[in-house]
């Protein structure tokens, strides 16, 4: 079972001092908060990707990369990355390349993102959101596993003898969680490729997505991968622990009442009742969260959001420090009890490489000599078949 | 048969919901006649004003709300009242259609009904109803009904009510209704997880996307 948090990198005015933090100081306590996620024993961390304010994650990897530098053990990872947007060459690129310099603690959550000014911003179209995340994911997919990639779509330019470098890392891909609140077409690519699904959870009502995640545990037993209660579930949660009830719920009530999600709807107490927010004692967190497993069956990954709507610095890592010391071995010990013995643990990258080649030691990708382009003579890397067929546009 | 009456009045006693109970009783005689056995429930959106706030707002659909929801969707007919406050459908009445599974009405007759203070606003019930139920796919019969305080003691309007009542009783026995959720429900564009969730079409485009077929 992997514990882990989110941020979704919002800059949002702190409605207790007031304060604003600068994008800087924010990126800057972010960094923090992850070293901080990692200390108190939590197993993943993962960042949003946004391209307005006030957001700061425009670039993921370049973050995560910095995080990667300072922690030792922590996986990170996406909440999510836009799969729509951005061009699948440069996703299969900029992962792979973090995977190396993060010694393969890496995957990402692929999501098509609802901010329909950035469509437009990135040359894209929002109507045709869909069939372009569906698309650019089986690139995606493609250029991950093979070494020189012919391809033909409908929303971006064809590809010649295009290789991604650098190859992952060990030739085995980042593992893929595909994040969706509504869309059966997502949950069936995930389930097709064996990828993980992630249902975030946190703003919408339970019933929402019981059916999504079992339609996804359904598909994915229909292809093969295994049985249904053995796909790769991942859900989210949110959470303020407080001493007692009463002391969370003061403390938490003006940030959930500013916030720029939750401010102006239904009162915290309603809230509460109806999506995964807990505010309350380490208890009610630990209960609150067990519910997840009745509703969506036992899963791999849990992420927290734990940083959102302008809590301050000092706050959330003292909140980390609770989830770590008094939350987090708790709900460990009560998943691992009555879990199905049968369901794996979340693949890790460490876990793919053993499934790919056992006690073999991993694909070291060497490129050969520079040719100026990868459209004519022979493979790029050393160890490939001496003749790669090439497949030259049709006109 | 069941029979739901939605009542866009604030309670019991206001004259939308007075209209409404009016064209269900009209409508209760002609199926009596008949022998035909109606089964009779009754939403009053007053009852539901918080519950459709938040459900605007923050897309949290409370546990009263989704019952309103599954008796609309289980319901074979519909007689639907609002009052017109200022030139159109009242706000709550609106608010709560918005805010339903589009679902839940397809291919269901209704009766549409409406009250105002005068009868320069009797087109409500004709271009802003019918076009909002026309929305749902839902089948609105041909007369509406709308009333002022001066219509109560006209004969006429009673006979207006009765010939409503007896259209949408006949709309409700024709099998248009089943015939549509059957036969015809997959030619409708459905939301996953809605309320009368349809078999998953696996041979669509985007499916077929989806597993890098296409």
């Amino acid at each position: 079972m992997q514990i882990g948090m989110f941020s979704v990198s919002d800059i949002t005015r702190d409605p207790v001092s007031g304060q604003t933090p600068s994008e800087h100081e924010r990126i800057k306590a972010v960094v923090a908060i992850a070293k901080k996620a990692e200390e108190v024993g939590m197993d993943v961390f993962a960042i949003g990707e946004h391209h307005n304010p006030p957001f700061f994650s425009s670039t993921p990897t370049t973050l995560l990369a910095n995080i990667a530098a300072v922690t030792s053990k922590i996986m990170l990872s996406t909440a999510t990355t836009l799969i729509t947007t951005n061009d699948p060459v440069r996703i299969a690129e900029e992962y792979a390349m973090l995977q190396h310099l993060a010694d393969g603690r890496v995957d990402l959550m692929l999501g098509r993102g609802n901010t329909a000014p950035v469509y437009p911003w990135f040359g894209q179209d929002i109507r045709k959101s869909l069939p372009l995340g569906l698309e650019h994911y089986n690139l995606l997919y493609k250029l991950w596993r093979n070494d020189v990639v012919d391809w033909e779509g409908k929303y971006r330019t064809p590809l010649q003898g295009f290789t991604s470098t650098p190859r992952p890392l060990d030739d085995v891909p980042p593992f893929v969680w595909h994040g969706s609140i509504r869309t059966p077409e997502i949950a069936e690519q995930a389930a097709y490729y064996g990828d993980g699904f992630f249902a975030n959870n946190i703003f919408w009502p339970k019933e929402h997505f019981i059916q999504l995640v079992s339609f996804y545990r359904q598909r994915y037993e229909h292809y093969g991968h295994g049985t249904a209660r053995q796909a790769i579930v991942g859900v989210g949660a949110q959470a303020y622990i407080g001493k007692t009830s009463q002391q969370a719920k003061a403390e938490y009530r003006p940030y959930f009442d500013n916030s720029p999600i939750y401010g102006g709807g239904p009162s915290m107490e309603e809230t509460e009742d109806s999506t995964p927010l807990t505010v309350g004692s380490a208890q009610e967190v630990i209960d609150k969260t067990m519910t997840f497993r009745e509703n969506f069956g036992d899963y791999q990954r849990l992420l927290f959001l734990t940083d959102h709507g302008g809590l301050p610095l000092g706050t959330v890592l003292d909140q980390l420090e609770l989830l770590g010391s008094e939350v987090i071995p708790v709900l460990r010990k009560e998943m691992a009890s009555g879990r199905g013995e049968d369901v794996p643990e979340a693949p890790t990258h460490e876990s793919l490489v053993k499934a790919k080649y056992g006690d073999e030691p991993p694909r070291a990708p060497r490129p050969r000599a520079n040719r100026g382009d990868n459209v004519t003579g022979t493979s790029p890397y050393e160890d490939s078949e001496e003749v790669t067929p090439i497949q030259y546009p049709r006109f | 048969m069941k029979l739901l009456l939605l009542s866009g009045g604030m309670s019991e006693e206001s004259t939308t919901t007075r209209l409404v109970r009016e064209l269900s009783r009209a409508l209760m005689k002609l199926a009596d006649e008949r022998s035909i056995e109606l089964e009779v429930s009754a939403i009053q959106i007053g009852d539901l004003l918080d519950d459709v706030s938040a459900a605007l707002a923050k897309n949290l659909k409370s546990e009263k709300l989704k019952a309103a929801e599954r008796d609309l969707a289980s319901a074979d007919g519909l007689i639907a009242g609002t009052p017109v406050y200022k030139a159109g459908v009242a706000g709550p009445f609106s608010s709560f259609m918005h805010v339903l599974d589009p679902d839940v009405l397809v291919g269901t007759p209704v009766l549409l009904a409406a009250t105002g203070g005068s009868a320069r606003h009797a087109l409500v019930v004709d271009t802003e109803m019918r076009s909002l139920f026309a929305f749902m796919r839902a089948l609105a019969a041909p007369t509406a009904v709308y009333a002022t305080g001066n219509d109560w003691g006209d004969p006429d309007f009673s006979k207006r009510l009765k010939r409503a009542a007896f259209e949408l009783l006949t709309l409700m026995g024709s099998g248009y209704r089943e015939a549509v959720r059957g036969e015809g429900w997959n030619a409708y564009q459905h939301a996953f997880g809605s309320a009368a969730q349809q078999e998953i079409d696996f041979d669509s485009e985007f499916m077929r996307m989806a597993r890098g077929e296409v």
